[in-house]
């Protein structure tokens, strides 16, 4: 049985991917499958594949400021379709302050460059459990 | 706790405790500067050897307020222009792109047009500062030819370089969207075109330092940017267009991490296997085409988020190897680059940091004054011996193409993403404030606010934008645009068409979506605009 | 009823909310039955029993063949191809799971990028240790896609080798994708593909060595049985998947030897085949995991490096496994 689905996503023109390929291969070495969307997403095509291949875990690396005006436009547009995976950001531009701004909006975790692998995978693992729970997935 | 450090240099070369006379290899005792192979310094160029181009990398915003930034810099001393564009531009979308809206002008200045080439040139004496772009394959130059027509400057007096990356642009951050026979070709073409109308401009600047990003060490680092120098230099020659008519204004832009001798060997090492490829392999005979120019721009990823006055250490150290080993050009990667391109605060520090080393020190005063040191000169030839096996192996596992298309240069670029993440993990290699001697987040406050600013995108670009569209004569503008559509579908040297098509009031998503079209792509990769004519 | 894979809900999923919401075309019903069955969450087989009635009108087209060979783009051109002659398309892209930690990367979204505004279902599925190159729910996700209504659906794997012929049993007609320079071309189709494939397409044919490759193809199908069902001799094809060249033929290779029948039913022995494979699937379970066999194996074992394997599977087989029938024998009775 799988730990969960994760998409792992880059928003917009956003496009260093040390982070998330990093992240990926984590995921991927701790029986994870991640659905790997790579670069130029954006709230919709991200939708139709949370949607599609019913992931329990949207993440988005972060690498420049795209994220702050691209999340107020990808929350609203999950909860309207009831798609209920929940949202993480990672990436080192991410400041506290935008940390908080972000988990106001609602997203779940925000991963910044201090973020240990060990950390990392127990909060996905626990993420992606919740929400297999909630599927019925289990 | 002490740490003993690894007995490895960053690529895995390992060092032994100290270094004697017969460490030296023979065959590299005796060089000079300025004499082949030149590892010890290139030929005699302007500015002389011993000082080098000191600049940053700059560009934020619309083409006025970048104008602005470069103005304000050469204020402060900086002696060239290296102007890097937004992403939207740089993924060859205009502002007005769906994907564009939120990173219009966020990391570097947003160009689509004639008028912006106009706006981000003005003022600036092309004739005399060297202006270097990183901007994709092909666009930059006929927006130069152009600003220099305006403001008449002739063409064959330019100045400055392009960087070119056809090979591992869509796996190293900077994709196009653009097949790989594209891509080369449109290198290809600027190359060809530059050798006969640009004399003085570096058409081909093979950037190693954008790739090598991902996590690569010194030694790939340089093989992947052989690799790709040989195989653009083998098109340009399968073109007829003889070595020596080109091969003197290519140029390599290195990364500089912190391995401080490394670093150094690594940029010696690169002019003499140069050298010995052009003369011995490539058979130029003209002396310019033997000796290789080296700029640097000091790399992004060894700066960290934590403790950002650590950055202006990091800068200044990776600065102070780049002199010593004898970089044409430097750039220093600000303190806040790990959360923005650069404030003016930031790139005031990185110049002064030059103009430290180069006023203050006197490092500069003696060219190679690490020539005959054991360690540098082994270290030198060791580099120089894994470079060389790396391009052989590389070269030896097929096409470019067949590598592009099968993933494996990807797999090779994830590999090193990981890598890299995992050593920082592990504490293999040591980050000062990162992995190690790190200060809890409420102390930590140093050079925060400057750092943290952020720019809004500059959306107000695009209403201007779109009216442009609308009013401009179309007519003439699709004409010019089927010249390119027809152009890029033969052998046509593409520079000129599109320099009209520029001309014509065509914009930069439109061109490359129009070379799209005739490599048989769609128009917009992602579906959002269809083709103009 | 069953009770396998219970989850910690004690009903189980809402299955009848979820048939209702396929039978709407609901999208997300769709892809969440795909995942409860993938994970065979409790109840599922009966939930597939309930819609086996609606399949059989869609055609399953299977795509394999190496990394690098433009496969994935193929694919992409192929569904659009179909849904211009108007069919409904779904895509199944199978990737490996890792043996060592049971993740798995999937990246083939990214290669067809293109195909969203189309309508195209596009799912990904890991093997999840499955050998055959394809996962155990593949085929169950192939049926609930035909009872929502796609009509072909596209299933991509890697499966190059020679024990990843379980896309031979799944799909209609299966596409071996290879291109010129790959040495020799023979050598990068395994033997058990070659044998039963039906359309080989040598993509990327705008480079040097295609008509080579093509002959090298055609030679070795000559000397091999060649044709999945009896039926049409397997083709070989050129394409260039990246301008479209080639495609259209391909589609009306495979179109031609599609099943004719309105609604296409598995041969006898076929489904044979799959109880035989459900039922062992099931029995695996029950005895390794849910009766705890595997952990009882594992502490006889714990530690020590001279334990005789043939002693331990005497002493587990048939103790344990009639055990095992009995428990789940009674397990049935209980709950008829």
């Amino acid at each position: 049985m799988t730990k969960g689905r994760v998409l792992l996503a880059m928003l917009g023109t956003d496009q260093h991917e040390l982070g998330a390929v990093a992240i990926a291969g984590l995921l991927r070495d701790h029986g994870f499958e991640v659905v790997y969307l790579g670069r130029f997403q954006t709230p919709k095509t991200i939708l139709q594949a949370a949607i599609d291949e019913d992931v329990d875990v949207i993440g988005i690396s972060c690498h420049s400021w795209e994220f702050l005006d691209y999340v107020p436009e990808l929350i609203p547009l999950l909860g309207e379709s009831e798609v209920d995976a929940p949202v993480v950001l990672g990436g080192s531009v991410i400041t506290a302050e935008d940390a908080l701004a972000m988990k106001a909006l609602g997203i779940a975790e925000v991963f910044d460059s201090d973020a240990q692998s060990g950390a990392i995978l127990d909060r996905m693992s626990m993420l992606a459990a919740e929400r297999r729970a909630r599927a019925g997935i289990g | 706790m002490t740490h003993r450090p690894a007995r490895t240099t960053r690529s895995g070369i390992p060092v032994k405790d100290y270094y004697d006379a017969d460490d030296w290899r023979p065959a590299d005792r005796g060089e000079a500067p300025g004499a082949f192979p030149y590892a010890r310094g290139r030929r005699d160029h302007a500015p002389p050897v011993g000082s080098w181009i000191q600049r940053e990398l700059s560009g934020e915003g619309d083409a006025k307020r970048s104008n602005q930034q470069f103005l304000d810099l050469m204020a402060h001393g900086q002696t060239g222009l290296d102007i890097i564009c937004d992403g939207p531009s740089g993924a060859l979308m205009d502002p007005d792109h769906p994907l564009a809206t939120h990173a219009i002008g966020t990391q570097g200045v947003s160009v689509c047009h004639k008028q912006d080439f106009l706006d981000l040139l003005q003022n600036i004496p092309l004739d005399r500062i060297s202006v270097s772009a990183s901007f994709p394959p092909l666009f930059f130059v006929p927006g130069l030819c152009l600003a220099a027509r305006a403001y008449g400057f002739a063409i064959d007096a330019l100045r400055g370089s392009t960087v070119l990356n056809p090979f591992y642009s869509e796996v190293s951050g900077l994709g196009t969207n653009l097949p790989f026979d594209a891509r080369v070709r449109l290198s290809c073409d600027v190359i060809e075109f530059c050798s006969k109308a640009m004399p003085r401009f570096h058409a081909f600047v093979e950037d190693t330092y954008f790739f090598s990003e991902s996590g690569l060490n010194a030694v790939e680092e340089m093989a992947l940017g052989f690799v790709e120098i040989r195989h653009l230099v083998r098109e340009v020659q399968r073109r007829g267009v003889d070595i020596d008519a080109f091969a003197p204004r290519i140029a390599i832009l290195v990364n500089c991490g912190m391995e401080f001798f490394e670093e150094i060997a690594k940029i010696r090492a690169t002019r003499r296997l140069f050298a010995r490829m052009m003369r011995d392999e490539f058979g130029a005979k003209d002396p310019r085409s033997w000796s290789v120019i080296v700029t640097s721009h000091t790399s992004g990823l060894s700066l960290t988020p934590q403790q950002l006055p650590n950055n202006i250490v990091r800068g200044t150290i990776q600065a102070l190897s780049l002199v010593l080993a004898g970089a044409h050009a430097v750039e220093i990667s600000t303190f806040d680059e790990p959360y923005r391109t650069p404030t003016p605060e930031a790139h005031l520090v990185g110049l002064r940091t030059q103009q430290i080393i180069d006023l203050e020190t006197g490092i500069a005063k003696v060219v190679d004054p690490l020539g005959g040191s054991y360690f540098v000169e082994w270290l030198t030839a060791e580099t120089e011996k894994r470079i060389w096996e790396m391009v052989v192996d590389i070269e030896g596992r097929g096409h470019p193409r067949d590598l592009n298309d099968s993933g494996w240069f990807r797999r090779f670029f994830d590999d090193r993403m990981r890598r890299y993440l995992q050593e920082i993990e592990q504490r293999a290699r040591l980050v000062v404030g990162m992995n190690i001697h790190k200060l809890p987040p409420e102390k930590d406050t140093l050079l925060r606010d400057v750092s943290q600013r952020k720019i809004r995108p500059a959306r107000e670009r695009v209403r201007p934008f779109k009216e442009f569209k609308l009013n401009r004569d179309f007519d003439r503008t699709s004409a010019a645009l089927r010249k390119v559509l027809e152009a890029a579908k033969t052998t046509h040297n593409l520079v000129p068409v599109v320099t009209d098509a520029f001309d014509a009031h065509a914009t930069l998503g439109e061109i490359a979506g129009v070379v799209r079209m005739a490599y048989g792509e769609p128009f917009d990769p992602f579906g959002e605009f269809q083709s103009p004519i | 009823m069953t009770s396998e894979g219970a989850t910690h809900g004690g009903t189980g999923p809402e299955w009848q909310v979820l048939l209702s919401g396929l039978r709407q075309r609901d999208r997300r019903a769709l892809s969440r039955f795909i995942s409860l069955v993938e994970a065979r969450a409790a109840g599922w087989q009966d939930a597939m029993h309930c819609l086996f009635a609606e399949t059989g009108r869609a055609r399953v087209v299977g795509v394999t063949g190496s990394l690098g060979t433009g496969k994935s783009t193929l694919t992409g051109r192929l569904a659009v191809e179909f849904i211009e002659r108007g069919h409904a398309v779904a895509i199944l892209a199978v990737d490996p799971s890792s043996p060592f930690s049971g993740g798995a990367i999937l990246g083939d979204r990214i290669r067809m990028a293109n195909l969203a505004p189309h309508g195209v279902f596009l799912r990904s599925m890991a093997t999840r240790g499955a050998h055959g190159g394809l996962s155990r729910a593949t085929r169950d996700a192939v049926r609930i896609l035909d009872a929502f209504g796609f009509d072909r659906i596209l299933i991509e794997t890697v499966g190059a080798g020679q024990d990843e012929i379980d896309i031979l049993r799944v799909a209609d007609v299966t596409l071996v994708v290879s291109m010129p320079g790959q040495g020799d071309e023979v050598q990068a189709i395994k033997a058990g593909i070659m044998e039963i494939a039906d359309v080989f397409v040598v993509n990327k044919s705008d480079c040097a060595g295609a008509d080579q490759a093509v002959a090298d193809i055609q030679a070795m199908l000559r000397v091999t049985k060649s044709g999945a069902r009896g039926g049409a001799p397997a083709v070989v094809l050129k394409s260039v998947a990246t301008t479209g060249s080639g495609v259209r033929e391909v589609v009306e290779a495979i179109q031609s030897r599609l099943p004719r029948a309105e609604i296409r039913r598995s041969a006898p022995n076929e489904i044979v085949e799959e109880v035989v494979e459900l039922v062992d699937g099931r029995l695996h379970d029950v005895f390794w995991n849910e009766l705890g066999a595997r952990q009882r194996l594992r502490e006889r074992v714990s530690g020590r490096d001279d334990v005789d394997p043939y002693l331990l599977f005497g002493e587990f087989f048939p103790q344990d496994l009639v055990r095992a029938l009995l428990a789940a024998a009674r397990e049935r009775r209980t709950s008829d």
